[in-house]
């Protein structure tokens, strides 16, 4: 008698797929396309979007920065301005609504009321992206033209990207009650006020999840039709729930939403696939053993099980490392030979002392 | 000798109050002012005294120049014109940015913008050997050290270009007026604060050297990076205000 299990291919059944790989447990089964070295690849999404993004650029792979940091600056510097961390410099993004609003934003379809923050300090801090800029922003005109020039990086990004890889975090959120604007953290917690008549908590559900991802993938088409997308779930736990109850079922609801709602989007639209990473870390066959101390990290060995993976059956060809980070170099020419320049002159200055 | 030549290292053992001045290639103008002007000032500029001057690490003074500073009134020209190195010469990648004290000093929209917050990093981490310096400098000191923040910059791109204080490469040209006017501020108001912090008194450019929109004076430069002995003088009168 013949059923539909009759001959499963191996992948199929967890005795044969998991129970007797264990730690070698492979997910990714026929991904519908390959990144080469030549498509340009944009990242975006929650903090575990940042290792995707390193990782490619680590192995030589076109991971695009269009908003990179000057020359000028060290590397230390640039990092810890968030120069390069993304494509752009916008900082995490946990929710599918943040990047429909994002890309709303830059193409000039949404203006949001609440635009700009303070902190304690009196410094300009973005809402939209509260912590790429320490210490804020000195004056309302730099802000303005700080905003600018990313959201001028960011259409480059959006128009110029072969692939964009983007990692879904969130599902919990905090919008504005007027316009709808959603925030990357409560207002309050990096700027701002919190105020219960303006801003409300909005946890989202998977039909809106996927009425997000899809509107952004037919807004996304109107300016670049060729770009593929590679959705993947993160599998950092939520850090704390608005919701009241306890974290863990929280981080369950919030993750299990977006893994189906990623799952129907990739279904849906020709274009789209899902990368397992969430399965990856989380499933029974790691043991936990991919979470750090704190049970929410994710570790090193997590992150390279991932994106050994994900170069297996996601990048095309051999990868070469190329560790700099893209757009800063240590030694900045211009730097090297402006002090060369200024060190003779202090020192022709020294040796003609004028009386 | 020493009475002959205000100027120099003090003979060991000798008892001198006059006032002791350290520091890099701004501090020449000084004392070449100071020996017109017969003024004592003690001292040697970092580049002509004892070579090095002070340890790899920053932690200890050449022991002449550290013998120097158990004095009343020790003067700081302390710096190497950090804001020059990085913004003398037009960078190949244009770039641009605001001071929130001196908002009409736009930033270039064709450049790449730059926050503020991230040209003072850039700047502090530059600075790191002066301030190094200044902090040994204060912990020897015997009496007071009392800082002089170096010139602004010409505003004049046309007169810097004709007297070119190096080869030019090809395509090479100084940046804009205001970019260096405005890495000038940061740069002093960095050196002001970290001063004002340790109790550290600041000695600001003489005002008469400086144009309504706070460049130099084009009869008090010497060269692209440095005041000329006119402008020592005016300093060294400010220094003398301080005794």
């Amino acid at each position: 008698m013949t059923h539909p299990y009759s001959g499963a291919a191996p992948h199929r059944l967890w005795r044969k797929s998991v129970s007797a790989l264990g730690s070698g447990t492979d997910p990714v089964v026929d991904f519908p396309f390959r990144i080469s070295r030549d498509d340009k690849v944009v990242a975006a999404g929650s903090c575990f979007a940042q290792h995707i993004s390193g990782r490619l650029r680590a192995n030589g792979y076109d991971f695009l920065v269009t908003e990179p940091p000057h020359p000028l600056l060290p590397p230390e510097i640039a990092q810890a301005y968030n120069y390069g961390r993304f494509s752009a410099r916008y900082g995490n993004i946990y929710t599918a609504r943040q990047l429909l609003q994002l890309l709303r934003r830059v193409y000039g379809r949404f203006s949001p009321l609440e635009d700009v923050w303070f902190n304690d300090e009196e410094a300009l801090i973005d809402p939209f992206r509260p912590q790429i800029q320490p210490g804020g922003f000195a004056s309302l005109e730099e802000y303005r033209c700080d905003r600018d020039q990313h959201f001028s990086a960011v259409r480059r990004a959006i128009e110029s990207m072969d692939v964009l890889i983007f990692t879904l975090g969130l599902t919990e959120c905090w919008e504005h009650r007027v316009d709808g604007a959603v925030f990357p953290v409560c207002p309050g917690t990096a700027g701002g006020c919190f105020n219960p008549s303006t801003h409300s908590f909005r946890n989202q559900d998977v039909a809106e999840v996927v009425s997000d991802l899809t509107s952004f993938l037919q807004e996304l088409s109107e300016v670049n039709a060729r770009a593929r997308i590679i959705l993947t779930v993160s599998p950092v736990p939520l850090v704390a729930t608005a919701e009241d109850q306890h974290v863990l079922l929280a981080t369950v609801y919030s993750k299990s939403v977006l893994r189906v709602a990623a799952e129907t989007v990739a279904r849906r639209v020709t274009g789209v696939a899902y990368f397992p990473s969430y399965e990856i870390i989380t499933g029974p066959q790691a043991r936990g053993a991919y979470f750090a101390d704190d049970l929410r990290s994710v570790t090193e060995a997590g992150v390279d099980r991932v994106m050994n993976l994900f170069f297996d059956h996601v990048a095309e060809g051999q990868s070469s490392s190329d560790p700099t980070l893209s757009g800063v170099s240590r030694d900045d020419h211009y730097t090297i030979h402006a002090r060369e320049v200024i060190d003779a002159l202090c020192d022709e200055f020294a040796l003609d002392a004028q009386d | 000798m020493e009475d002959q030549q205000p100027c120099g290292m003090a003979l060991s053992g000798t008892q001198d109050d006059s006032p002791v001045l350290i520091g890099h290639s701004h501090s020449i103008l000084i004392f070449a002012a100071a020996r017109q002007a017969g003024f004592r000032l003690r001292g040697t500029p970092f580049a002509e005294g004892p070579q090095p001057p002070f340890d790899a690490d920053i932690t200890a003074f050449h022991p002449e120049v550290a013998r120097l500073l158990n004095c009343a009134t020790v003067f700081s020209a302390v710096g190497r014109s950090v804001h020059d190195i990085l913004s003398l010469v037009q960078h190949p990648r244009s770039f641009d940015f605001m001071v929130p004290w001196r908002p009409e000093l736009r930033a270039d929209p064709s450049a790449q913008f730059i926050p503020f917050q991230v040209i003072r990093d850039l700047l502090k981490h530059h600075m790191e050997q002066d301030f190094k310096i200044l902090a040994l400098a204060d912990s020897l000191a015997g009496g007071r050290l009392i800082h002089i923040i170096s010139q602004p910059p010409l505003e004049d791109n046309e007169l810097l270009a004709t007297m070119p204080p190096w080869p030019m490469r090809e395509g090479e040209t100084f940046s804009p007026a205001p970019l260096r006017l405005k890495f000038y501020l940061v740069y002093s108001s960095l050196l002001e604060e970290w001063c004002t912090r340790r109790g550290i008194a600041v000695i600001h450019p003489p005002s008469q050297a400086l144009t309504q929109g706070g460049f130099l004076r084009t009869s008090y430069y010497s060269n692209a990076t440095h005041g000329n002995v006119a402008y020592g003088q005016l300093v060294l009168s400010q220094m003398q205000e301080c005794l």
